[in-house]
């Protein structure tokens, strides 16, 4: 994966990444079984229950779950550079997701965040960064800047995996015993900054790549090596 | 903006708003996602059962201690509800939801032996609940003729509605 290239352990990452994207989704699925409400939604009390809520929390579940499910496969550049016309297919479909459904429903959803002005907080950078750093990659790819581009969805992937790691660090955290309270919260910041080092190391790292990539741009290609 | 991004934008603005008016619809009707505490308590009727004691003097007939028993029993049961939906509703260990165990809880009533207790109007009796590792018992009294309840907790007397809309969630 793009995002773990020339880092140690680089196939572990990946598949590691791979896995919590599946199991994210999967878990996704309560939400619409039926039956008994989920403990999330029990938990959120009288606002589960207010159709504006319930409803922008049902896009951005389908939102983000479509974003996870498309935005994996355009991590891999060898996977890419040999389907640049499903490599324009799940972008568009990625792109329009975040933009549309993913971000601005999060960023509504914030305000009501569990945890507190702090919750809120954290969702909304995040929800404003998705969506910026997405918007950021469309306007690149329209002027055929394929270097901008690349860094700003490498930018946007990131925000969309905040939600796996998320997962996976409260799930940690309390296995390690930390109460609920101080854990969601915890877990939320520790996400947000795990999203901004994936990236920003994943960037530096091949900085001297996309230098060379900005002078000999190629039509079909749009990761780097 | 181009087409290519007006478009998705205006479905996803129009599956929002259909999304909205369905969960308007429902919300509307009789699904909610906690039921009702005070809609599910259901106390006999004179009809029920028969009376085992004579009636009082406007000829309406007395709750028994065994009815009067089942009656706590039916509301000690409402008071659990929410907590067990609680407990058993679903969740995954790698999702946003608090994956923290919740306690058990149980209710046992007890009627207070006769003829401690026992008059010609009120029964009464203590509702132990049990949540964890944590008893805490609610005296009641139980008039016999109208089958109201009051018990005593959190340091005053309340209705069953009120004690009921006071129960704790875990």
């Amino acid at each position: 994966m793009l995002l773990f290239s020339r880092l140690r352990g680089a196939r572990w990452w990946t598949a590691l990444t791979v896995v919590a994207c599946g199991v994210t989704l999967f878990s996704s699925a309560i939400y619409f079984d039926g039956g008994i409400p989920p403990r999330f939604l029990l938990e959120k009390g009288a606002l589960a229950r207010n159709p504006w809520w319930l409803a922008a929390f049902y896009f951005h579940v389908v939102g983000a779950s479509v974003c996870l499910a498309a935005g994996t496969p355009l991590m891999f550049p060898a996977w890419t550079r040999s389907r640049p016309l499903w490599h324009r297919r799940l972008g568009y479909l990625y792109l329009n997701a975040v933009l549309w459904m993913a971000a601005p429903s999060g960023l509504a959803l914030s305000l009501a965040a569990k945890g507190g002005p702090l919750a809120t907080a954290g969702f909304a950078l995040a929800g404003a960064l998705w969506w910026h750093t997405t918007w950021s990659g469309y306007r690149a790819i329209r002027r055929g800047d394929i270097a901008r581009h690349i860094q700003a969805m490498v930018r946007s992937y990131s925000w969309a995996l905040s939600a796996p790691a998320f997962r996976a660090i409260q799930t940690g955290l309390f296995l390690l015993g930390l109460e609920d309270t101080h854990n969601y919260l915890v877990s939320l910041w520790l996400s947000i900054a795990v999203s901004v080092w994936l990236a920003e190391s994943c960037l530096y790292r091949h900085r001297r790549s996309a230098v060379e990539y900005t002078t000999m741009p190629s039509p079909n290609a749009g990761v780097l090596s | 903006m181009n087409r290519s991004l007006a478009v998705p934008a205006g479905c996803c603005l129009f599956a929002l708003i259909a999304l909205l008016a369905a969960f308007h619809r429902v919300g509307g009707g009789e699904t909610a996602v906690e039921p009702s505490r005070r809609d599910r308590v259901i106390f006999p009727s004179t009809r029920t059962y028969t009376a085992t004691v004579a009636p009082n003097a406007t000829g309406v007939p007395r709750l028994s201690s065994r009815e009067a028993e089942q009656v706590l029993t039916q509301l000690a049961n409402a008071y659990q509800r929410p907590w067990r939906q609680w407990a058993s509703s679903p969740r995954r260990l790698y999702s946003r939801a608090a994956p923290r165990p919740i306690p058990t809880i149980t209710t046992i009533v007890e009627m207070s032996p006769s003829p401690i207790g026992q008059s010609e109007g009120t029964l009464l009796a203590t509702i132990a609940v049990t949540t964890g590792a944590t008893t805490q018992p609610v005296p009641c009294v139980v008039d016999r003729t109208t089958r109201q309840v009051r018990l005593f907790a959190e340091g005053q007397w309340l209705t069953e509605d009120e004690w009921l809309t006071k129960a704790p969630l875990p």
